[in-house]
């Protein structure tokens, strides 16, 4: 085949590198529970960690810059930010309406409070969106959200994210604490069998969590860009953080789905319930303490790695 | 789709896909480049959450040559007065890349079947009896759609060298 038709070998390289480096990022942003990374995995990642530093980044960013990529990127976060703004806009006048019918006794405060944290995330969605954008002008590349990623011209738009991220669970929290508190008070008279309250308990645990790790990853960041520690470092460290927090989470729902199983058996045993009505919950059971197995799996891999 | 299995398939087809879409690009390098990063983002967008297609190949290759077809369709009055194709030493001339393009584009507007032979036959240097195989068609059909689709060209392009010339 002629030269002409095939391709630089550095090009090859480049690009191998890209798609293994999206890979990971869609990955990172899956919700928590995903899969154990087997090891080899983990260490090809933390080797393309530390190709990503630096060189290698800029020059794949010098590569797409003027390329048409980059013109796709720009119009996807131009589109995202004019989507986020028309959103806010309208979540703002619903909760103008909520505000007046909350005001004449017509909703209860949970749902004005949901419709008021709607439009303080629609503000930081919007507040993302554009950080994303700024992001893409500086540096001609897609958003970076790993904690090795170089500056963009001079910003830490990784923190900057992050620091968002914050606040978008802060306003979830928010809510949740209303909720507990009016699910306290129902439980108290006896009006709430304990089920919901243990669930809300541990959606708060959960987004105290996140916080908590999202807080860690900051300071990881923070860490790395003054030179204390590598990005090998930083990717295990994260990831471990990460993993960590996940198998709190899974353990929590396992201890909570095996307090409401106690309770539904003491039930089936005074005979107010038959045995099918547990079997629902058995199962989600069984599938807690699957996700829990995996969890725990991946933290020893990490741990081993590490 | 796991990150092995997507790495195996670039491998496996970064070449082949690579050369098919140079030929239709008329040897334009950074076009290429391009059109193929796309393709494969495009793949690791759809791939990702469930599984890779039987053919890899074949769907990367689809999408490739959509991806163009909707570049060019937008670019072709820029092309005729930019001429921008960034041509470097040791490619095709500019004016040769855009008379490639050109071409593919008309191509592109023929029915699906002439389409189909007429890229088979002049950019992946098939034979007749390979594409009459793989269309599931006789070589006498095949030859009449190659003579249709190149009377159709004629008249689409009157200036360019379809019969006799480069793509003969």
């Amino acid at each position: 085949m002629p030269k002409t038709y095939e391709p630089d070998s550095r090009f090859v390289e480049r690009l191998e590198w890209q798609l293994a480096s999206e890979y990971r990022r869609l990955d990172r942003m899956k919700p928590a529970g995903k899969i154990a990374i087997p090891r080899r995995l983990a260490m090809a990642g933390v080797m393309v960690g530390i190709l990503m530093t630096g060189v290698a980044a800029i020059k794949a960013a010098d590569y797409i810059k003027d390329s048409w990529r980059k013109k796709i990127e720009m119009a996807r976060a131009e589109t995202e930010v004019a989507l986020n703004k028309a959103r806010l806009e309208y979540v703002r006048e619903l909760a103008a309406e909520t505000e007046k019918r909350f005001s004449d006794g017509l909703v209860q405060e949970e749902e004005y409070m949901a419709v008021t944290l709607g439009v303080e995330k629609a503000g930081l969605d919007l507040d993302r969106s554009v950080l994303n954008l700024d992001e893409v002008k500086a540096s001609g590349a897609p958003p970076r959200h790993e904690l090795y990623a170089p500056l963009a011209d001079g910003r830490d738009f990784v923190s900057e994210r992050l620091r968002i991220e914050v606040k978008y669970v802060e306003a979830d929290l928010k809510l949740l604490t209303t909720r507990w508190k009016r699910v306290k008070d129902l439980a108290g008279i006896a009006v709430d069998s304990g089920n919901e309250l243990d669930w809300v308990q541990t959606e708060m645990d959960a987004r105290k969590a996140t916080i908590a790790e999202i807080m860690k990853r900051l300071d990881l960041r923070e860490r790395f860009l003054a030179g204390v520690i590598m990005a090998q470092e930083v990717d295990i460290m994260d990831r471990m953080a990460t993993a960590e927090k996940n198998r709190n989470q899974a353990q929590a729902k396992v201890d909570l789905l095996k307090g409401q199983m106690e309770r539904l058996q003491a039930l089936e045993a005074q005979g107010m319930i038959s045995p099918s009505e547990s079997g629902p919950l058995r199962h989600a059971l069984d599938a807690a303490q699957a996700e829990l197995k995996l969890a725990s799996i991946e933290v020893e891999i990490l741990e081993k790695a590490r | 789709m796991t990150e092995q299995q997507l790495m195996k398939i670039y491998q496996e087809t970064i070449h082949p896909l690579y050369g098919y879409m140079a030929r239709r690009t008329g040897g334009n390098r950074e076009l290429t480049e391009d059109i193929v990063q796309e393709s494969y983002l495009r793949a690791l967008d759809s791939w990702k959450s469930g599984a890779p297609p039987d053919i890899p190949l074949a769907w990367l290759k689809r999408v490739a040559r959509n991806v163009l077809i909707d570049y060019l369709r937008q670019k072709k009055r820029e092309y005729k007065s930019e001429g921008d194709l960034g041509s470097n030493a040791g490619q095709p001339t500019a004016e040769d890349q855009f008379e490639s393009l050109e071409l593919f584009l008309a191509i592109t507007s023929l029915g699906r079947r002439k389409a189909r032979v007429i890229e088979a036959f002049y950019y992946d240097g098939m034979k007749v009896r390979e594409i009459a195989d793989e269309m599931a068609i006789s070589d006498r059909a095949v030859e009449g759609y190659l003579r249709r689709a190149r009377q159709a060209l004629k008249s689409l392009l009157p200036d360019s060298e379809v019969d006799g010339g480069q793509y003969a």
